[in-house]
């Protein structure tokens, strides 16, 4: 008897929902821990764990394509840029409070935070949210390729060049470095 | 951008300096700009203990310089005294210690080949030259009792015979070592990661080893083929035909190259010094207590790690006045830090490794 | 045969039918039965170290002249788990200035990668814990993380030779990560489906390694420099840097990197054998069995090179990368494109 009683309650709850909110208080807490922390390291792990659980939500809303991309690209690659650089530095147990430049700012860096937040939460005012849209365009990969092959092509090629400037630079920058030597 | 240099300490615990050498780089990135090597962590003062025992008793701390090649050390030693008194070894005696010495010389080149090729990365590589090694230590333990200590060698002589079950037991490892050699050639030779590893890396200029005073293998791989077996022949190594294996870009491909022809040239040797092999004493006589004349006296002979000099001062009395070795390995490392620079550090691991040097023979 | 072949599958269905009649609701069933395929992945990844660590201390012996561990039971059947019994006695010590913290997650991050990748790899027809329209990218993607533990495990160290470990390994991983992707792409040109069980599905006539085979090279190379093992072990390279990015762990910690190296193998080796070797088709024997024995052997080419080989130097390790296998993959995915154009148009 009271297993079904147990039963009917479970089935009352919206697993859906526990899990977004379960992933949100995760995905919300690294964000903030990557903010506060005063040691660079654990700020960059936090920040993974963020992309991670923002894959997580993508996961959940079934846009299992945008959220692989999101693990291969921001938590697989472009983390991996920051932990090089960070690996670099020599104050390895130095506050970042102190040794990071934008901190000395308090007057122009909350300037420019509440510039930022005023933006986005202008956009996400702005925006006719589609609810009902079913995510035909997020997960079929095809009507994504073709959608970079043909109409977006001119968008696709431009961020192709602007990689390759960037390697370039780096590349510049490095060799400079060598040349010092 | 501005980047740092670092330093890292390779040693005095780690892996790759064989025992405990202790080695300072400083680093950019992964390129070494700096060394300083520190050595003494294994001194045990053996020069100094010899001053307190008669000349025979010095034989065993011989054994401790290069520990992988004692019989060399022993024979170093014996002739030096044997020189300072004059004494005339009898011929068989000197046959087997010439075998001897060459059997030792395969063994000590099989532990630097394999170690080698080992700290390159190829673990496997050690394997096949140590169970060769074994072979050589199984014949000395049944000769003398030791496998590593041998105390073999005796002033005018040779402390025991070799029998019928030596020379057979030789004979049977003389056969079966160019086949491992040539398995081992096809192995590791044409190896395009073991090539790109080793050759041009750790080059050494002919006037640079020269004048680092550089002897061995290592010094022959520059292209200087000194070999006191055929410069100042001693024992009787001038009656037999073999060929002193020279090579000529001093990197760290040729002396491996150089070693693996080296011991082959040894198995020539020892085949020529075993069908020479002459009946007779094994031992000279000389005086129960061994009292050189007030004086001194100078030896050397190539061991196998380069050589072995040895300088006995005598003041009349039973004991040496003063022994110094010249050791070969603490010649032939000075040069690591010319040649570490601008190398990586894997590199600077094949230097070390290539150079087949030991620590109880750099400390002493 | 037909029973053999999906006696896994049954066993699911028996558990899901036990669950049902309790009488669950249909999602909590699918969560049960998620974790079921948790766990038996968990097992997998187990039973896959526990023997391989045995089977390539055996391997090397023979390669080695040796007879390997033969003391424990039956042909050493007991030593891992001997072994791992001594490691979890032994004295956990962490360095005084290390990342405490970060220093314990480490080992424990590195087997979230591959234990994520096998859900989506298919063992047989059909049995596969989740069968997602994306499953190659979501495994490229899983795999991808696997740089951050060791990153940590260097950096949280707090010595020089973990840090100069980690920085090789995470240059490597990132560099060969390319390589395995574009050699994937081309298998993704032909199959025109990310779906790994369709990949598998489409090579019944031909294996795909036979259409790819300049593929296939670059993927077990690259492969094999993104699970850390020799010739490109060079993050650990023990007569280089002491054990490079392990120096400063002992006992379980350091043995869940090993075993993760293991398990890593295997995820690496069960996908090529599902994109290039046919994955669990083949005749007579059930396809679970089909696809142990690809893997297996791949599991021994890996092994074996290893012990045949010396270690690469990092400089020639990256120009090797970047200056033949990015540009071949290139080269082939050109190829490929042509072809199946050609092919598509004209056959």
């Amino acid at each position: 008897m009271s297993l079904s009683l147990i039963l009917s309650y479970f089935e009352m709850i919206n697993w859906h929902t526990i899990a977004f909110y379960i992933i949100s208080i995760f995905l919300i807490s690294s964000a903030v821990y990557v903010v506060l922390t005063g040691n660079i390291v654990r700020s960059v792990i936090a920040l993974i764990f963020t992309f991670l659980m923002t894959a997580g939500i993508y996961f959940l809303l079934q846009a299992e394509f945008i959220a692989v991309v999101q693990m291969l690209i921001y938590a697989g690659a472009i983390s991996v840029l920051i932990v090089f650089s960070v690996m670099l530095i020599t104050d390895r147990d130095k506050n970042i409070n102190e040794t990071s430049p934008f901190s000395h700012n308090l007057f122009f860096g909350s300037i420019a935070s509440g510039l930022f937040y005023l933006a986005v939460s202008i956009t996400v005012h702005n925006t006719s949210w589609n609810v009902t849209l079913k995510n035909k365009e997020f997960t079929d990969i095809s009507l994504i390729a073709r959608g970079f092959l043909t109409e977006n092509v001119i968008a696709f090629e431009l961020a192709a060049v602007l990689l390759l400037v960037a390697l370039a630079a780096a590349i510049f920058i490095i060799k400079e470095v060598k040349d010092d030597n | 951008m501005r980047t740092q240099t670092y330093k890292i300490n390779l040693g005095p615990q780690h892996p790759s300096t064989h025992g405990v050498l202790h080695v300072v780089l400083e680093i950019d990135g992964e390129t070494i700009v700096g060394s300083e090597t520190n050595i003494g962590y294994l001194h045990r003062g053996i020069e100094k203990l010899a001053e307190n025992k008669k000349y025979p008793q010095v034989i065993p701390y011989t054994d401790r310089l290069d520990y992988l090649a004692g019989m060399s050390n022993n024979l170093l030693y014996v002739q030096t005294v044997e020189k300072m008194l004059g004494t005339e070894v009898p011929e068989r005696a000197s046959y087997i210690r010439v075998i001897i010495a060459e059997l030792m010389r395969i063994a000590n080149h099989m532990v630097g080949i394999g170690i080698y090729i080992m700290d390159l990365g190829a673990v496997t590589g050690v394997f096949y030259p140590f169970i060769q090694r074994e072979h050589i230590l199984d014949l000395f333990s049944k000769l003398c009792g030791s496998r590593m200590t041998f105390n073999y060698m005796r002033i005018g002589g040779v402390a025991v015979d070799i029998d019928e079950d030596f020379i057979r037991g030789t004979e049977i490892f003389l056969d079966q070592l160019p086949k491992m050699l040539h398995e081992y050639h096809t192995l590791v030779d044409e190896n395009e990661i073991f090539l790109s590893r080793t050759k041009n890396i750790g080059k050494i200029s002919k006037s640079q080893a020269e004048s680092f005073g550089l002897t061995g293998p290592n010094l022959r791989a520059s292209g200087l083929g000194y070999d006191l077996r055929k410069v100042a022949p001693y024992e009787v190594y001038d009656r037999f035909d073999f060929n002193i294996p020279v090579a000529y870009n001093g990197d760290c491909f040729d002396r491996y190259i150089v070693r693996m022809q080296e011991v082959e040239e040894s198995i020539k040797i020892i085949r020529q010094a075993m069908a020479q092999l002459p009946q007779g004493e094994i031992k000279a006589k000389l005086p129960r207590i061994i009292k050189p004349e007030a004086g001194d006296c100078y030896h050397q002979a190539e061991n196998p790690k380069g050589i072995l000099g040895c300088y006995l001062v005598s003041d009349g009395t039973p004991k040496p006045y003063r022994v110094h070795f010249r050791r070969p390995s603490f010649n032939n490392i000075s040069i690591f830090d010319e040649v570490a620079i601008g190398h990586k550090i894997a590199d600077f691991i094949a230097i070390m490794a290539s150079f087949d040097f030991v620590l109880g023979e750099v400390d002493a | 045969m037909e029973f053999l072949d999906n006696i896994f599958l049954y066993g699911t269905s028996i558990i899901r039918s036990i669950i049902t009649w309790i009488g669950f609701d249909p999602a909590i069933t699918n969560m049960i039965m998620a974790a079921v395929y948790t766990v038996a992945i968990l097992v997998i990844c187990t039973l896959v170290a526990l023997f391989y660590v045995l089977y390539e201390r055996k391997l090397a012996g023979f390669i080695q002249y040796r007879p390997g561990p033969n003391k424990l039971g039956p042909f050493g059947l007991f030593q891992t788990v001997a072994d791992a019994v001594k490691l979890l006695t032994k004295e956990d010590i962490v360095p005084r200035n290390a990342d405490k913290a970060l220093h314990f997650l480490a080992p424990l991050f590195v087997f979230i990668p591959p234990i994520l990748a096998l859900g989506a790899i298919p063992f047989g027809n059909k049995l596969v814990a989740v069968d997602l329209n994306i499953g190659m990218l979501y495994i490229l993607a899983v795999t991808s993380l696997s740089t951050i533990p060791f990153f940590l495990a260097g950096w949280s160290s707090n010595n020089k030779y973990t840090m100069l470990g980690a920085m090789r390994a995470v240059s490597q991983k990132i560099s060969y990560e390319i390589p395995v992707i574009f050699s994937v792409l081309a298998i993704t040109m032909i199959a025109g489906s990310l779906n790994m069980s369709e990949v598998v599905g489409m090579q019944g006539k031909l294996w795909f390694v036979f259409v790819q085979p300049l593929s296939f090279l670059i993927f077990f190379i690259a492969g094999i420099a993104e699970t850390n093992r020799a010739p490109f072990d060079l993050p650990e390279g023990e007569s280089e840097l002491t054990a490079g990015y392990l120096t400063e762990y002992s006992g379980m910690k350091w043995a869940l990197f090993f075993l993760a190296e293991y398990c890593s193998m295997f995820v690496f080796s069960a996908m090529a054998t599902t994109l290039f070797l046919g994955g669990w088709l083949g005749p007579v024997l059930p396809g679970w069995m089909w696809f142990v024995l690809k893997v297996h052997v791949l599991m021994t080419v890996i092994i074996w090179i290893r012990w045949t080989f010396p270690r690469i130097r990092v400089d020639k390790l990256l120009e090797f990368n970047w200056k033949i296998l990015i540009p071949a993959s290139i080269l082939n995915i050109f190829a490929t494109g042509i072809g199946v154009y050609l092919f598509n148009n004209f056959f």
